[in-house]
């Protein structure tokens, strides 16, 4: 059966590559090969001491096998669905048991595989002995990896939607997590070799993640209970994820079979907005910012990853100076998640088309919804942690820029989101076209700030504190010119394209 | 935004004008014709059936109808207003009520949440809505499924949701792509009843499907399809010819005679 799966899925997947973009491939492929050579480097350069070493490895793991994880649970297995075997009279055991199999022969294992190298670099510099125990960690961290990824694909991945939903809002604060501790490696590496954050490399060592890293640590001391307990640990963690594996797989097989079960929608709590075309649409875009899991999904990282990437340094260095920050990239970000609104919502953009002169409040309704949504918390964060921070310098510049950006963001949302329309995967999931659309709508959003933050450097190199309050007004002035223009422009790209986007929707949901 | 008519009634300002017109709808899908050259008028009050094999290009045709897909050549009027025109769009679509079929609704709101939003974008008064949307989902038998996401609901639940978002804004002309399909048969009559008094009142339904009985059962005039065109169209009972729906329809397209399969009599 093994053999059948795995030859299914190498067609499949070949089928799949035939339709993407190979250049689009070939960067991807790429950056994931330099992430695991730029590893393997860390196996090679030399620590301070052996629990620092420790301590690296440990978190690049971590990363890695999160980042598996994670990836897994929000795509799932493409091919390989439990759900496709359902209605085959097949032994679900034995079909769960070949299923691990095949997923441990994932083409995303040579890269962990290349990155695990590291740990077998810094073993071969210890001797022998440890060597060997390296060879043993990694395969077994890899054993662990697989069946953990397969396990979180099928648990959390794409399959019914309440789990689904659930898995994408998980899968986001780990992916989060994940790309904030990978941002910020060298500011962590730098904090672990000098040994100033104790309770991040106790905390590493205890995950499951470091028992490689802590297992080698060990052998080269001599240490044999200590190797055999860790290597040990991670035989039995494997082993019994491999044991509940049939469960988790039997479930979601039963979970598909059930007809979906009445769900929990909270009624009526926008009665407050008007009850015009424009605010109609408003409680809408509130509603599926709040229930839609791919946009909360993004607000989500973007409160995670804007508020953490300026506290860590406050953690790692002792440095506030970026931490009044942090609600300005939090709405950088979330602006960003907002640049495919059309593309999010699909097919469904028809009932605009048949709702003539709709196309104003759509649009505005889109950009008040954005505001009400990311607004509050963003300028709460703002004023929280520049309060915090005791940088009195930075007010004149968060009070300048975050009105700019949330403006701009506003304005830019609907208008972006009308640019080349990016429609969802089969899977109900972004596409690689979509990601990189978020990226160039971050470098965007940014730009929103641009005619503040001019006048903020002009007063900083004149030395003249006013001239730095003037940018206050000016920013506000900025994001309200951005929101009102951007905003008029995606009316009338509006009114003029929707039934070309329509079809494009229409085509790929075909 | 004009408002909304409150029910369709009679027409009186448009008498003898054809309540859908098509005049000489042309699209193609690459080397593909999908519908070629079509012309179909549909008199006011009346309901038609159009009724084709897989591929015929009776969707393409009714998106093109009601404005969703820009035809390559050729246009539709609504009530003598053109719906590709940009002066006529406006009045057309206040006119239409639509169920396409493939095209989503928004997976992350209720029913009732549906209903509102889309009578409030149309510029109805809330107070209207409120009703005419509890009316509707009571109807239809909807209302236990309040707090039900539609991403929720049965295939059959999506078909009523839709054409309980057709019907909401109170309008002239019905074009319903595949009304009937995957809804139980208690539902089914509900839908008829609510066709026949709309019909009743003077709207004019436009129904594609696949099924003949159905046809035979409710409609007043067919439109039989094939390769992108219109083969024959009249009143039910010219079309049949004295013969089952399902006979002339298999005459018109020139259907293969059915086949067994050959291991089954091994």
């Amino acid at each position: 059966m093994v053999r059948i799966l795995i030859a299914l899925r190498r067609t499949v997947l070949r089928n799949q590559l035939a339709r993407t973009n190979p250049a689009m491939l070939l960067i991807g492929a790429g950056l994931v090969l330099l992430s695991a050579l730029g590893t393997i480097w860390l196996g090679l350069v030399a620590y301070p001491n052996h629990a620092a070493a420790t301590d690296v490895l440990a978190l690049v793991f971590l990363l890695w096998v999160g980042g598996r994880v994670a990836q897994s649970a929000l795509a799932g297995d493409a091919v390989l669905r439990p759900e496709l075997f359902s209605l085959l009279p097949l032994d679900r055991r034995r079909l769960a048991r070949s299923l691990l199999i095949v997923g441990l022969l994932d083409p995303a294992g040579v890269f962990m595989a290349i990155a695990f190298a590291a740990l077998i670099a810094r073993a071969a510099g210890l001797g022998a002995a440890p060597t060997a125990v390296a060879v043993v960690a990694v395969i077994l961290s890899l054993a662990l990896a697989s069946v953990l990824s397969t396990i979180a694909g099928a648990a959390l991945g794409p399959g019914s939607r309440r789990g689904h939903d659930v898995g994408t809002i998980v899968t986001a604060v780990a992916l989060s997590v994940v790309a904030v501790a990978a941002t910020l490696l060298p500011a962590l590496d730098t904090a672990l070799r000098r040994g100033t954050v104790p309770w991040l490399a106790n905390a590493l060592t205890w995950l499951p993640t470091g028992w490689g890293p802590v297992a080698v640590q060990a052998a080269a001391r001599g240490d044999w209970l200590a190797v055999f307990g860790s290597l040990a640990g991670l035989v039995v963690l494997t082993a019994a994820a491999a044991e509940w594996w049939p469960a988790v797989f039997s479930r979601r097989m039963d979970a598909a079979a059930r007809p979906a079960c009445a769900g929990g929608a909270r009624p009526g709590r926008w009665s407050a907005l008007p009850r015009t075309p424009t605010g109609a649409v408003t409680a809408k875009e509130v509603r599926m910012w709040v229930r839609d899991p791919i946009r909360l999904t993004c607000l989500l990282i973007a409160v995670i990853v804007g508020a953490a990437v300026c506290a860590i340094p406050r953690l790692t260095s002792g440095s506030y100076l970026v931490l009044p920050y942090a609600g300005i990239l939090t709405a950088i970000i979330a602006g960003a998640c907002a640049c495919n609104l059309y593309g999010s919502d699909g097919t469904s953009l028809w009932l605009t088309v048949m709702s003539p002169g709709s196309s104003r409040a759509d649009v505005h309704g889109r950009q008040a919804a954005w505001l009400i949504v990311v607004g509050p918390y963003t300028v709460a964060l703002t004023i929280a942690f520049t309060a915090l921070s005791g940088e009195h310098a930075a007010w004149p510049w968060v009070l300048a820029v975050l009105p700019a950006v949330l403006g701009g963001a506003a304005g830019l949302a609907p208008f972006s989101s009308l640019v080349s329309v990016q429609p969802l995967d089969e899977t109900g999931g972004p596409t690689p076209a979509y990601s990189l659309k978020v990226h160039i709508a971050l470098v965007a959003v940014a730009l929103t700030a641009v005619v503040p933050v001019a006048v903020l450097v002009a007063a900083h190199a004149w030395h003249e504190s006013w001239l730095s309050w003037v940018a206050v007004p000016v920013g506000l002035a900025t994001g309200a010119a951005l929101a009102a223009s951007l905003g008029g422009l995606a009316v009338s790209r509006l009114q003029s394209r929707q039934v070309r986007i329509l079809r494009v929707l229409a085509d790929a949901a075909r | 935004m004009t408002a909304p008519q409150s029910r369709p009634g009679p027409l009186t300002d448009a008498e003898g004008v054809p309540a859908l017109r098509v005049a000489g709808l042309v699209k193609s899908f690459g080397d593909t014709a999908a519908v070629s050259d079509v012309e179909l008028t549909v008199g006011s009050g009346s309901f038609l059936g159009l009724v084709g094999p897989n591929g015929a290009g009776k969707t393409t045709l009714l998106s093109m109808a009601i404005g969703l897909l820009q035809p390559d050549r050729g246009t539709a009027f609504v009530l003598g207003q053109d719906v590709w025109s940009k002066s006529g769009s406006v009045r057309a679509k206040q006119l239409i009520g639509a169920l396409p079929d493939g095209l989503a609704l928004p997976q992350r709101l209720t029913g009732t949440e549906l209903l509102t939003y889309l009578g409030l974008l149309r510029g109805m008064p809330e107070d209207v809505v409120r009703e005419r949307a509890a009316e509707l989902l009571d109807v239809l038998d909807l209302a236990h499924a309040g707090r039900t996401l539609i991403a929720d609901y049965s295939t059959g639940m999506r078909k009523k949701i839709g054409l309980a978002s057709a019907l909401l804004h109170g309008p002239r002309v019905l074009v319903l792509d595949e009304p009937f399909e995957a809804v139980d048969p208690v539902s089914a009559a509900v839908v008829r009843a609510i066709l026949d008094g709309f019909i009743a009142a003077g709207g004019t339904v436009v129904m594609s499907t696949h099924v003949m009985a159905l046809v035979e059962q409710v409609c007043d005039h067919v439109a039989v399809m094939a390769h992108g065109r219109i083969l024959r169209t009249g009143t039910l009972s010219a079309v049949r010819g004295g013969q089952t729906l399902e006979a002339a329809f298999a005459d018109l397209v020139g259907a293969a005679p059915a086949r067994g399969l050959s291991w089954f009599a091994s």
